[in-house]
């Protein structure tokens, strides 16, 4: 009697179990790639058919078009800082809040994020519009005369950068903030440190790990922006999404579009790339990451 | 003897790659068929939004399905630029098969080679229509003015003429277009104000640029400058037509007007799109042009019928200024200069 050694075709080898787990993270991967090198393909076509950098010359070149990579620069980077400015207070008192209350702000902070970022949008046109709760506020108490413009103005735009992307930068602050030891607050009170001792020196650079990426994240999503301008831009805020959205449907111009694209993804690697250096550095200098040997 | 166990331990086992081959054949033939099922009676139209997509399936779409037994998808766009650029994108399968749009986007999809030539031939309601109205490109489905919708309250002095718009006194309340919206029949008019022509736009433009100091908002769209004025964000939508005033007409807090000395006029319109359908298509464009479907739409939409036999809405004899008021726009020269308004607009007059 001869032993068979029968191998079980339906149970598939254990050593492709690794590579058939990626095959969906890589199905998205190529249609990125694929995406991207169309956008780059599209980018290097000239007016006339002919390759070449004529549209990267157009959008560089065109005073106007500068501008526009200007202007979403500076409202990406005032939202993120008015993110910061106004996320943190919320992750640091959820941290040190009870559990009741850090689960209910949770759970704002959550549905915000689940609820429809339009009607979020919208939502600000009823408080800040011309004929919104706060101008109807100051109207009735005779302080202002003529409603002040909020919105279709670069401000709302801000006001509704942070408002949609604020919670990004408490989540990822408040993530950061639960894993620093509480001992720690304890041990620099008992060592004679005051309340804002021990927040300025020991919780803030400790949670400035999650500052740096809910930053990246605002700066990158405020920087892409094309909803919160369109809606609360009024038309007179473009920033590069509107931009590219427009040369690219009404005007059919899809290689100065690419190009324009192109130049903004350029621009948000760069960003990217320049806060975690400096994030590096600021750690290495306040003693959180090791330094180099 | 080998036992059933044996035998199916000794059969040579089906890969899974060959499972899953079989099962994504099934697939694709389950699809593929149901599509040419369904392809037997249906018609896909790509229309306007909103309140114009009610109107059109109360008068049009159902009357028609009933009668015809051929199913409508209807599927919707934002606005007629953004209709055409899906379009585009959708050029090497397309499956839309009537495309309800205005003139010049019209001209650009045959241009654009996604339209099948239309004629008279093959629509017998064509011959109740203006021969200027059936075009190789579109055959016209209703006529449409602009004019000026105000807030009573924040404009007392009221509105009469286009002039009226640069008062010191709508400084920061008027709602503009885009130069996208309406395929630049304000570009247009602004143009004519200015004593420019559709192939001479300077003198349109320089005007334009006088106004926007005046501009709380521009709008894409015409929910959007609904929106803007019930909302209050601006006092004057500036481009509107009549059939977009008459929801807001009913709470009286709004005035529309054709202001002097004229106003843009033009029609919408169908175009035979080269979807999977065609000849269910040719029918549907027939029978929105017939005499019952032109009154109900006209009726429903503020909009003046082209078929010779259908009758005007009363309710448009209140805001329909004298014949001679309007003033129709050349929509091929608009057509070969619209990319380069927008682009114009978007530089020189949509900035603060």
């Amino acid at each position: 009697m001869t032993a068979s050694l029968t191998v079980p075709m339906s149970r598939v080898p254990a050593r492709l179990v690794p590579y058939l787990l990626s095959v969906p993270a890589l199905g998205l991967l190529s249609m990125l790639a694929i995406a991207l090198a169309s956008l780059f393909a599209a980018s290097f076509r000239g007016d006339s058919g002919a390759l070449g950098l004529d549209q990267y010359r157009n959008v560089i070149g065109d005073p106007i078009y500068r501008g526009y990579f200007l202007k979403s620069l500076k409202i990406a980077v005032y939202a993120c800082v008015g993110s910061i400015i106004f996320g943190c207070p919320v992750a640091y008192y959820m941290e040190f809040a009870n559990k009741s209350r850090r689960r209910l702000i949770l759970m704002f902070i959550v549905l915000l994020l689940f609820s429809d970022y339009v009607m979020r949008v919208y939502s600000l046109i009823l408080i800040i519009g011309n004929n919104g709760i706060i101008n109807r506020a100051l109207l009735w108490l005779g302080l202002i005369h003529q409603p002040v413009h909020f919105m279709y103005a670069e401000l709302g735009v801000v006001i509704g950068l942070i408002l949609g992307n604020g919670p990004f930068m408490i989540l990822s602050v408040s993530s950061i903030l639960g894993r620093i030891d509480p001992h720690l607050g304890q041990a620099a009170s008992l060592l004679g440190a005051g309340k804002w001792a021990v927040f300025f020196r020991i919780l803030l650079p400790l949670s400035a790990p999650g500052i740096v990426s809910g930053s990246v994240i605002v700066l990158l999503l405020s920087l892409n922006a094309y909803l919160t301008p369109e809606l609360l831009g009024g038309g007179f805020v473009r920033m590069i999404a509107n931009f590219v959205y427009d040369e690219a449907i009404s005007s059919w111009n899809l290689p100065l579009a690419s190009a324009a694209a192109a130049i903004l993804l350029v621009i948000a690697c760069a960003v990217v790339l320049a806060i975690n250096r400096f994030a590096d550095r600021l750690g290495r200098r306040i003693g959180i990451i090791p330094v180099k040997q | 003897m080998r036992t059933s166990k044996e035998c199916k331990a000794g059969r040579k086992p089906v890969s899974w790659s060959r499972k899953a081959g079989v099962v994504v054949a099934l697939l694709l033939g389950t699809c593929l068929w149901s599509t040419s099922l369904h392809a037997q009676g249906k018609v896909v139209v790509f229309t306007f939004g909103g309140t114009w997509l009610d109107y059109m399936k109360k008068d049009i779409i159902e009357p028609f399905q009933k009668e015809t037994g051929i199913q409508v998808e209807a599927r919707v766009f934002q606005n007629t630029m953004e209709g055409l650029a899906q379009l585009k994108a959708q050029k090497s399968n397309l499956d839309v098969d009537v495309w309800a749009t205005s003139p010049i986007p019209a001209l650009l999809a045959a241009k654009e080679g996604l339209s099948d030539p239309l004629s008279a031939s093959e629509l017998s309601n064509a011959q109740y229509l203006p021969a200027s109205l059936i075009r190789p490109e579109y055959v016209g489905w209703y006529k449409f003015f602009f004019g000026v919708v105000y807030n009573k309250a924040a404009v007392p002095g009221g509105i009469h003429t286009w002039k009226d718009l640069w008062s010191p006194d709508l400084k920061g309340k008027l709602g503009l277009p885009t130069a996208a919206y309406g395929q630049g029949k304000f570009v247009v008019l602004l143009n004519w104000l200015a004593g420019g022509t559709e192939e001479n736009a300077d003198p349109g433009f320089a005007l334009a640029k006088t106004l926007t100091p005046s501009a709380a908002a521009f709008f894409h769209s015409d929910t959007e400058e609904a929106k803007f004025l019930e909302s209050g964000e601006i006092a004057v939508a500036s481009f509107m037509m009549v059939g977009d005033y008459l929801p807001m007409a009913e709470s009286g807090k709004y005035e529309f007007v054709a202001p002097d000395p004229y106003v843009p006029t033009t029609v919408d319109c169908f175009a035979l799109l080269k979807g999977k359908n065609h000849a269910n298509g040719l029918k549907f464009i027939n029978y929105a042009l017939g005499k019952a479907a032109q009154e109900a739409f006209a009726a429903d939409g503020a909009v003046l019928p082209i078929n010779s036999q259908a009758a005007a809405p009363a309710s448009l004899a209140k805001y329909a200024p004298p014949e001679s008021h309007y003033r129709y726009v050349d929509e091929g020269a608009a057509a070969d200069h619209l990319q380069g308004w927008i682009e114009r607009w978007n530089k020189e007059v949509q900035v603060q």
